[in-house]
């Protein structure tokens, strides 16, 4: 069986909304694959990321102030996490995580939060938290992924990742997320993975396809059920 | 003047809808007059600040506060409480109007007074009460408080160098508050019995509050409270905190503290840092260890949750948890998997309609851990209500749970839950829904032929 390594980035500082379900429902569309997966937890921030051994970065919800001193501890390895990103390498990061990825985040209290800039994106942190369902249509794969999202901050981008069917994605326009080569930044929750098993397996396709040449699927019931009936509860609030 | 005004209007108001409709309209005198008056409560005499408590926090707000009222009262003092849950400025202004002369004045002479933690800031700026208790910090009602940190930002502005903070010694997040008190009182339990180690791949902790370095636990009491460190800059659980509960002893209901031992009713982990907290009040407000051992004797508590129910042969444990809330729902959790009987579980968590707009969010249960439940004996699990159950099916799944055990009914109707559940060979049922449809468990079986134990 072929291994894939699953780099979850920092779970004890970036595990909001319960998003930990999307490590496990990763894992088990690798099973679906084909492919037997591993989770390496990546603990310290200021530690040396081991991007040779990692097929995926997931950079999970956080707290605002801790990407700010993530964006500090990562410095260091800055130019490496470029390379990796330019070279193709496979980074997801759901919700506040985005941030960190894009060029800087104005707080409420007019301070700013600078990010990688590895996203053309920037932020502005929301007076109010907004929360709602999320129901979008990927650009490029026409996949639609449902969820909710908890918005702290009000994002703008010109390579949004998808276009909202129903909610407020990136900030209300009709713009979601963000995407550089497969650097792929989403508000959608859920988790993102349990909710939407196919985009995980499209993820992951495209890493085995560009290493390994895999292919192979089984019908995930469940999600889809829970698809269905998220969308038809979507419909009634339109 | 105005004040006089408006509170003898309040007061009026409070006489006609209690007239009208006795349990209705609770915090309407409270309402009218901060409309009419926003800073209205600042102008209440009488008030001693020094015997105003505020009781804050993730969890453990209600009860806290009930307890603390009650073991005031229990020692002959007197005192008012918006022991309603009306926690905001609305509730402050009701309790004020019910307690006071026509004239202003205060009539009690201690005001205990449940906060929501994201009004004590401007409560605190018209009542500026020098007791604040924080029982936690944790993640609650994400549609809302977004993440914790944001609620830590809005206590940090609500406390001050006159505030006497109380702080749960466990717990990383609120316990971090106390470098902005004047005073910091620490509670405390020692590791007992239902203590644990979180070793699954999948644990998670949280960043320090105040360095953003992940802390690490060396056990938790509950989930996400136990002795804990900062990887990075030294924020620490204390070693030797003002109140600490020694030698818990869960089947005979009683803790050690202060070399004294104390009988109580209620004896989980959570109950637990609950008597720690109102010992550490308690005894900052005046009151003597017998005042206290009497009120922890005879406390029960009002808004105690759980039931047990009898239906055709089976035992129904109908168990209520803050949807939204993971360390609540994980109390409860915990509960379940602590019976060692085989057992049916049913699990109805809904569309969160606390706010605009509703949403099918329930994520909030991969942050609880199912597992202990799922490595349990169990016959069938069901997960039910409308749109969200395929969700808490997943989930269910995810932790372990056979998938030809487990079904998910798309409907808020208790009726085809218990059919199920009935069918099934497990002795016990387990039903954990939240706290908004509670009722609609019971009304279904009370209807049905079962009856409910005292």
């Amino acid at each position: 069986m072929h291994k894939l390594t699953i780099g979850w980035m920092y779970p004890d500082l970036l595990n909001l909304h319960g998003e930990r379900g999307s490590v496990q429902a990763l894992v088990r569309a690798a099973e679906n694959l084909g492919l037997e997966a591993q989770v390496r937890r990546v603990e310290e921030p200021e530690g040396e990321i081991p991007l040779d051994e990692l097929d995926l970065l997931l950079y999970l919800p956080g707290e605002i102030r801790t990407l700010a001193m993530l964006r500090e501890a990562l410095r260091p390895q800055e130019e490496k996490l470029k390379q990796y990103v330019e070279q193709g390498g496979t980074v997801v990061a759901i919700g506040t995580a985005g941030l960190l990825f894009g060029k800087e985040t104005l707080r409420r209290d007019g301070s700013r939060v600078e990010g990688l800039g590895l996203l053309d994106l920037t932020a502005a942190e929301r007076e109010l938290v907004w929360g709602d369902d999320l129901h979008v249509l990927l650009t490029d794969t026409k996949q639609e992924l449902v969820g909710c999202q908890i918005s702290m901050a009000d994002v703008e981008t010109p390579t949004p990742l998808g276009r909202t069917l129903y909610g407020r994605g990136n900030n209300g326009a009709g713009a979601e997320g963000a995407r550089y080569r497969n650097l792929i930044y989403t508000n959608c929750l859920g988790p993102l993975f349990v909710k939407n098993p196919w985009f995980a397996e499209a993820i992951l396709k495209d890493i085995v396809l560009h290493k390994l040449g895999v292919e192979q699927k089984r019908p995930n019931a469940l999600a889809d059920k829970s698809f269905d009936t998220t969308v038809r509860f979507i419909e009634t609030k339109k | 003047m105005r004040f006089l005004l408006t509170l003898w209007l309040s007061k009026l108001a409070a006489f006609f809808v209690h007239l009208v409709k006795r349990n209705r309209g609770t915090i309407s005198s409270g309402w009218l007059a901060t409309r009419l008056m926003p800073d209205f409560v600042a102008h209440f005499r009488g008030i001693d600040c020094d015997k105003v408590v505020f009781i804050t926090g993730t969890n453990g707000k209600s009860t806290t506060t009930n307890m603390v009222y009650r073991t005031l009262l229990s020692a002959g003092r007197t005192a008012a409480c918006n022991t309603e849950g009306a926690n905001m400025m609305t509730g402050v202004a009701t309790v004020l109007i019910k307690n006071s002369t026509w004239g202003g004045r205060f009539n009690r002479e201690f005001l205990v007074l449940e906060a929501d933690e994201r009004s004590l800031p401007g409560i605190r700026r018209v009542l500026p009460g020098r007791h604040v208790a924080v029982t936690n910090l944790e993640k609650d009602q994400d549609q809302r408080n977004g993440d914790p940190d944001l609620i830590y930002r809005k206590l940090e502005g609500a406390v001050g160098p006159d505030v006497t903070l109380y702080l749960n010694n466990e717990e990383p997040r609120s316990s971090a508050l106390a470098q902005r008190a004047g005073q910091a009182v620490f509670f405390s339990v020692a590791e007992n019995d239902r203590a644990f180690a979180w070793h699954d791949s999948y644990a998670v902790t949280l960043p320090c509050p105040l360095c953003g370095h992940p802390i690490r636990f060396e056990r938790h009491n509950l989930a996400g409270i136990g002795p804990f460190r900062c990887t990075r800059c030294g924020h620490a659980s204390g070693s030797a905190p003002q109140v600490l509960l020694t030698d818990v002893d869960y089947d005979a209901g009683t803790f050690r503290c202060g070399g004294r031992q104390f009988s109580v009713s209620y004896t989980d982990p959570f109950y637990l840092y609950n008597f720690a907290l109102v010992m550490a009040v308690g005894r900052n407000l005046g009151l003597t260890e017998d005042e206290l051992a009497a009120a922890f004797r005879a406390f029960e508590n009002p808004v105690s949750h759980d039931q047990v129910f009898h239906l055709r042969g089976k035992e129904i444990r109908y168990l209520q948890g803050k949807q939204e809330n993971p360390e609540a729902l994980q109390s409860e959790l915990d509960v379940i998997a602590r019976d060692p009987r085989r057992k049916a579980v049913a699990v109805g968590m809904y569309k969160v309609t606390d706010f605009q707009p509703h949403y099918a969010g329930s994520f909030y249960f991969f942050d609880c851990d199912f597992a202990a439940i799922a490595q349990g004996d169990v016959a069938a699990y069901v997960a039910f209500s409308e749109t969200v159950c395929y969700d808490l099916a997943a989930r269910m799944i995810y932790a372990g749970a056979p998938e030809d055990k487990v079904t998910a009914l798309d409907t808020d109707d208790p009726g085809p839950v218990l059919e199920l559940l009935e069918k099934t060979d497990a002795p016990v049922i387990y039903i954990l829904t939240n706290t908004k449809h509670f009722g609609l468990i019971s009304d279904y079986i009370l209807t049905h032929g079962g009856t409910r134990d005292a």
